[in-house]
């Protein structure tokens, strides 16, 4: 009861000063305390001490001075361990509903080797890590609701060198994390409501190869630069694909009755046009977004439909 | 790089427990060794096994031994019953372990072990294996935690060091300064021991006290290096025979009771004095050893300088250093009060024995040549010194001198005394340590119990008490078996003198070496010679001016440090700068750039300023710009003259 209410309010306290201190863990936002070993091995250790002056007894006393030591620099060393680190969130746009992975990147700031580093988003989630310069993690997790909300704060502990005093830290993300509607697939008459192809000029077709001109073929083709070259008539082929196509995914249209639905089959549309590298926009109510096929467009489009 | 191997956890508590075995093994009888030896045996397998109910076949084990160790104490509640229920229990933890909790319960019960059995003994042999106990059990703690060794870069190995050397001043700090105080909390009184000397003198009372191999004291003289002449201690006097022909010692109280005023003490007025130290090891008892002539240099240790021995106010718990010098002071014994030393009653022995003292005496000239005589005729290859005489009960001293004619030390002396007495020759019987093994490195004597003895004292007519010891004189070959090594070497000075020493026992002379110094340096340092370290240290600390020089010159070395560093590094104080602007317009707790600063200020505050704000922005924002000396300290005697005196210009 006593421990349970001493984490709250030790994690209050700690939310708060690692609040002023975002992505990292520093001095500021690091404590040191011994555990119930680090406890019981400081009580006998004073016990010994006392117990060396009363009887007078000279190596007790050395020995219980050396334990002392060793116990203050494992304060020391446990808290070089874990101080001057920097974590960065890599994964900031996931979808809801579905198991994801949050990369972090974690940085050494100085070129200090640390070991021993429990490093837990939760409480069952629980990584252990070396490090020597910065290293990559990942967390499993699922997010039931759509919306932006705060990275999940990662919690580091170690208990380096002896296991008797335990330093930790919470790290509080700058960044925010998006979290789309799960994507899922619209009819497929839906689908060809939406598909809007624009009879696009010759100028639009891309430029494909250059191949030997055979006769009647239009001289607005011809390459003359080749044929300046290798004194032979060469044309130039242009082809046309489907990237050629702009899309239009209106929101409204998928479905009037459920936003959430609606929501979802656009993500789904968003990802499978962005996969088939087709052009596409998106509308809501008043806005249009632009055509394009980016991977920012992409993500940007996501966020919207996050924040929708 | 350096790299640390430590080992793995269950390795080095393997080392643990033998460690911890090693601090009481060798303080143990064999039997009790036995009981260590099956037990920690027992904890190895059941640690190896798997099976149900190992918590309780653990206790059952535990309870039988703890049944085992009670009897082996003697059925008492002492020190080192409790001290041996301690390594129990280690070897109990270990044998229950299963996962890292317990590991930690078995290593914080070694480190209780080790401090615990320190309180008992701090010899150079157990210091060095507590050391090594506590190196382990600080390996073990890593160990448990970590899966893999810190690579120490060398960059930071200077760092580390020097956290490390911090130790040293603390260590000294508080070794030589902290407070200690001597509180001897006698819960359990220790283990009934066999040091000392019997209360009562009888036939065959030091049988059981001299197959003892433990060392008693420590005896060095610097200034009267290795003599001849064997070394007497005494520690009892035995100066009046009951009924039951029981050789006792008369209590002081009772003397001056009797014969207060048949004796003087009178102060020696011999100008040398002659200074000895001597290190008593734990007994248990107030009995000290003394050489004749020498007396007790100490406050909390009674001279008898009738009996020419000493007694200390405090039972003697722990090793402790005391100083003996010449005696100041000598007895004037009266006639009246030497019929004392003669008192014997006459119907305790037959006629036989009268009759055979009577003749001796009438065939002697003097009472001297009648003593000498007594001597010859044990000298005469009748006589067998042996440790194993038959034992008799009726404690009958005539037995021994007409039948079976084979003892020790008190038969000789006792029957010594009673041929004395029978012809009204004052004489008393002595009891201590003759001898002692000789420390060539160290110059000090090492008396262990084996080396207890008796002789007696004869009161001449020179008005001196003179030592006659009648086992000296029984010829080498009667000599059956003996336990006090120097009896033998007393006898035949010259016989062995050319054979080598071995290896072994000059290892064992290097080793009492160090443990003597060990004791007499570290151990011995008290609340008392803390007193005095201090009471010397504060006095002379004025005398001492290279201690302040040394003080102020690394000061000022570390200034010129800094203040070198500052100008390497081109350290301008924008901070105090800063912080003058927002304090002027009280805007401390504002977070504003130095734009924003800027813009708050007058006009002429501007002006005048503008120079500081100028390097500011060049030095914070171009990696390009190098700040010129001059600039540096034309811009930081800005700062401060703004700062500290408000000036502007």
């Amino acid at each position: 009861m006593i421990s349970k209410n001493w984490e709250k309010f030790v994690t209050k306290y700690l939310i708060k000063r690692s609040n002023l201190h975002k992505n990292k863990l520093n001095k500021k936002n690091l404590y040191i305390f011994p555990n119930s070993n680090g406890f019981k091995l400081g009580a006998f250790i004073f016990f010994s001490f006392t117990a060396s002056i009363f009887y007078q007894n000279n190596v007790g006393l050395l020995i219980s001075i050396i334990l002392f030591f060793v116990y203050f620099l494992s304060i020391i060393i446990s808290y070089q361990n874990l101080n001057n680190i920097k974590i960065d969130p890599l994964t900031t746009l996931v979808p809801q509903n579905k198991n994801v992975y949050l990369d972090y990147l974690i940085h050494s700031l100085n070129d200090r080797e640390r070991l021993n580093l429990n490093i837990s988003n939760n409480e069952s989630n629980i990584k252990n890590v070396d490090l020597t310069n910065q290293k990559k993690i990942a967390f499993k997790n699922t997010f039931l609701k759509r919306g932006v909300y705060e990275i999940p704060t990662l919690k580091l502990e170690s208990f380096f060198p002896f296991g008797i005093i335990k330093t930790f830290g919470l790290v509080i993300f700058d960044q925010k994390l998006h979290i789309y509607p799960e994507p899922i697939k619209p009819p497929q008459e839906l689908i060809k409501n939406l598909m809007i192809v624009n009879n696009l000029d010759e100028n639009d077709y891309e430029f494909d190869r250059i191949e030997e001109a055979s006769p009647g073929e239009s001289l607005s083709r011809i390459s003359w630069r080749h044929y300046s070259i290798k004194n032979k008539l060469f044309s130039k082929k242009f082809i046309s694909t489907e990237n050629n196509k702009e899309i239009l995914i209106d929101i409204d249209l998928l479905n009037k009755k459920n936003l959430e639905k609606a929501l979802s089959n656009a993500v789904y549309l968003i990802e499978y046009y962005y996969n088939k590298k087709i052009n596409f926009a998106l509308k809501y109510k008043e806005f249009t977004s632009k055509y394009s096929n980016s991977l920012t467009h992409k993500n940007d489009l996501l966020k919207f439909t996050a924040n929708v | 790089m350096f790299k640390f191997d430590l080992l793995n956890y269950k390795t080095s508590s393997y080392i643990l427990l033998f460690l911890s075995l090693l601090t009481i093994l060798f303080d143990v009888t064999y039997l009790n060794q036995l009981l260590f030896v099956a037990v920690l045996i027992f904890s190895i397998l059941q640690n190896i096994m798997q099976y149900r109910f190992k918590t309780v076949v653990s206790s059952i084990v535990a309870l039988i031994v703890i049944y085992l160790q009670f009897k082996l104490s003697e059925n008492t509640f002492s020190k080192e019953f409790f001290l041996n229920l301690i390594l129990i229990l280690v070897f109990i933890k270990f044998s229950e372990i299963k996962n890292k909790k317990d590991h930690y319960f078995f290593n914080f019960t070694v480190i209780f072990l080790t401090i615990s059995s320190l309180i008992y003994g701090q010899d150079f042999l157990s210091s060095i294996n507590s050391f090594l106990l506590m190196l382990v059990s600080i390996i073990h703690l890593y160990s448990l935690n970590q899966k893999k060794i810190l690579n120490i870069n060398t960059k930071y190995l200077f760092k580390y060091l020097s956290i490390s050397l911090l130790i040293l001043p603390i260590m000294t700090l508080v070794y030589f300064i902290f407070p200690r105080y001597e509180i001897n909390i006698k819960i359990f009184d220790t283990q009934k021991n066999t040091l000392g000397i019997p209360e009562t003198l009888k036939l065959g009372s030091f049988t059981d006290i001299s197959d003892n191999n433990q060392t008693v004291f420590i005896y060095n003289n610097d200034q009267n290096q290795t003599s001849n002449n064997p070394l007497y201690f005494r520690v009892k006097i035995f100066d009046l025979i009951n009924d039951a022909k029981f050789w006792i010692t008369t209590p002081n109280n009772n003397i001056v009771k009797h014969f207060g005023k048949t004796h003087k003490i009178k102060k020696n007025d011999s100008p040398f004095i002659e200074e000895a130290k001597i290190l008593i090891y734990p007994n248990d008892k107030t009995w000290l050893p003394v050489l004749k002539s020498f007396d007790y240099d100490n406050r909390l240790v009674n001279n008898d300088f009738l009996n020419g021995t000493a007694i200390s106010v405090k039972k003697i718990s722990k090793k402790k250093k005391y100083l003996i010098q010449s005696s100041k002071y000598s007895i004037d014994y009266n006639k009246e009060f030497l019929k004392f030393y003669h008192r014997l009653p006459s119907s305790l022995f037959s006629q036989k024995l009268i009759n055979w003292s009577n003749e001796l005496r009438n065939t002697s000239s003097s009472d001297i040549d009648y003593l000498n005589n007594i001597m010859k005729h044990f000298a005469n290859g009748e006589y067998y010194y042996t440790l194993s005489p038959t034992v008799d009960k009726t404690n009958d001293y005539e037995k021994f001198f007409f039948k079976t004619k084979r003892g020790y030390c008190e038969y000789y002396a006792g029957m010594f005394a009673i041929l004395a007495r029978l012809q009204n020759i004052p004489t008393r019987i002595v009891a201590g340590y003759l001898g002692g093994e000789y420390n060539d490195r160290g110059n000090f004597y090492t008396f262990k119990q084996s080396d207890a003895h008796s002789w007696v004292e004869v009161y001449t007519d020179d008005k001196k008490w003179v030592r006659y010891d009648p086992t000296l004189v029984i010829p080498n070959k009667n000599i059956l078996s003996f336990n006090n090594s120097s009896l033998q070497s007393i006898q035949s000075t010259q016989m062995d003198n050319d054979q080598e020493i071995n290896k072994l026992s000059m290892l064992k002379l290097y080793y009492d070496y160090f443990d003597y110094t060990w004791t007499n340096k570290f151990l011995d340092y008290d609340t008392k010679s803390r007193d005095n370290f201090l009471k010397t240290k504060i006095k002379n600390f004025e005398l001492q001016k290279e201690v302040y020089i040394i003080i102020i010159s690394f000061l000022l070395l570390l200034l010129l440090y800094k203040f070198l560093m500052l100008i390497f590094q081109r350290k301008l104080f924008f901070n105090l700068f800063f912080n003058k602007i927002k304090y002027q317009y009280n805007i401390i707790n504002k977070p504003l750039t130095h734009q924003e600063l800027s813009k708050i200020l007058s006009k002429k505050e501007k002006n005048s300023l503008s120079e500081i704000f100028k390097v500011y922005e060049k030095s914070t924002f171009s990696k390009k710009y190098t700040l010129k000396l001059s600039e540096f300290f034309y811009i930081n005697y800005k700062i401060i003259k703004y700062h500290y005196f408000n000036r502007l210009n």
